[in-house]
């Protein structure tokens, strides 16, 4: 089974994307804030973090600088409006997080981004 | 009587601490004046003085009506205006008296175009600056045309060597180019600080429009996540994640999604 954690201070948002990656297999974790979320991922050591960039506390970005972080693929997902261009820049450079998604983001498009990082369940 | 705007502002409240300086700097201005009227004949420099005594006290009489029109409140603009105008009348004749073209008074009409640009306005000032060329040339024709008679200048009167003159003259230079220098200077003060208060003003004007931005990016933030949620958990339900779904719902989620992404729309139209 791959394991995913999501780190996502919404629940609804949480649940919808537990529900859906769940429903193809993969098993995940969801933390609801930075720490737990950094915390979850050193624990657990899933085979990718989903992690929205605005958490409460601590920014999504943390988690990239952990160990495991160093070698797990990440996604980073936020709903900052303006600033995409530099959120771009920031995965393809300092934080060397894979994807970056805009909310709302189709979920079928995360699907393939995940099936190309860590393959189906 | 309707008077151009730039005459009305004069009389505005507003403008009353400026009417109330005109009146201490008239007194203060005439005093000087006489006393220098005084000075000169006393050394001899001015052999006809009552003429200028006589302007003085017609001075100081339209200076004391300013004063009242202003404590009553009651025809400012009036006897404001009769004030200047007995100023320049004063001034070409003083003029006159101390010898015409070639009277060393000549650089009067400074002082009282420099307070007037103190205290008014462009309008008024480009006025009382034209009236004073208009006297001074309607003068000078005067005595060219030999209607008024051509008295001599306290310089060919007493000799340019003498010290009294050149005290007096001094003296008189001092003042004259003193008082235009000081309004000026206030002038340029003013600006100044009114251009400093606009950059302050500025400042805080770029600040707040910092601050919105700031606060629409939270807001976008804010109302873009929920939208989120309500797109992605229809997909789910018409994706058959939650179980099967009939034609009739998968056409309501369909509608959902569409109603969520107006609302985006709108709300990027909003604050893009």
């Amino acid at each position: 089974m791959k394991k995913i954690l999501v780190v996502e201070d919404d629940p609804v948002n949480a649940s919808m994307l537990r529900d859906y990656l769940e429903a193809y297999n993969y098993t995940i974790s969801v933390a609801a804030s930075g720490p737990a979320g950094i915390a979850t991922f050193n624990d657990e050591k899933p085979d990718l973090a989903i992690v929205d960039v605005l958490l409460p506390r601590t920014n999504g970005f943390e988690i990239k600088r952990t160990e495991h972080g160093k070698k797990t693929p990440i996604f980073l997902m936020s709903a900052i409006y303006k600033d995409i261009e530099h959120a771009e820049a920031c995965t393809r450079t300092d934080l060397q997080a894979q994807a970056y998604f805009v909310k709302p983001f189709d979920l079928e498009r995360l699907l393939s981004h995940v099936q190309l990082f860590i393959g189906e369940a | 009587m309707r008077y151009p705007a730039f005459l009305a502002e004069v009389a505005l409240p507003a403008n009353r601490k400026n009417l109330r300086s005109s009146i201490v700097t008239g007194y203060g201005t005439a005093l000087f004046f006489g006393l220098l009227f005084v000075a000169s004949h006393g050394a001899g420099l001015l052999p006809i003085v009552w003429p200028l005594y006589a302007l003085i006290a017609f001075k100081l009489v339209t200076n004391t009506l300013a004063y009242l029109s202003l404590r009553y409140e009651t025809l400012m603009l009036e006897a404001s205006g009769l004030n200047v105008a007995a100023d320049l009348l004063t001034m070409t004749g003083a003029v006159y008296f101390t010898g015409g073209r070639s009277s060393p008074l000549f650089a009067v009409y400074g002082m009282e175009v420099s307070v007037v640009a103190l205290l008014t306005n462009r309008g008024t000032t480009i006025l009382v600056g034209g009236s004073a060329i208009a006297l001074y040339g309607a003068m000078v024709i005067l005595v060219h045309a030999g209607v008024l008679t051509a008295l001599p200048s306290p310089i060919t009167a007493a000799g340019v060597g003498s010290v009294g003159y050149v005290v007096i003259q001094l003296l008189f230079v001092a003042v004259v180019l003193g008082a235009p220098t000081f309004y000026t200077a206030t002038i340029l003060g003013v600006l100044r600080e009114k251009g400093r208060a606009l950059e302050e003003r500025n400042r805080e004007l770029v600040e707040a429009g910092r601050h919105k931005s700031q606060f629409m990016a939270n807001i976008t933030h804010e109302l873009r996540t929920p939208i989120h949620g309500i797109c992605g958990l229809s997909d789910l339900v018409s994706g058959g994640i939650y179980g099967p779904v009939t034609e009739k719902q998968k056409d309501a989620q369909q509608k959902i999604k569409r109603s969520a992404q107006s609302l985006l729309g709108l709300i990027a139209a909003e604050i893009a």
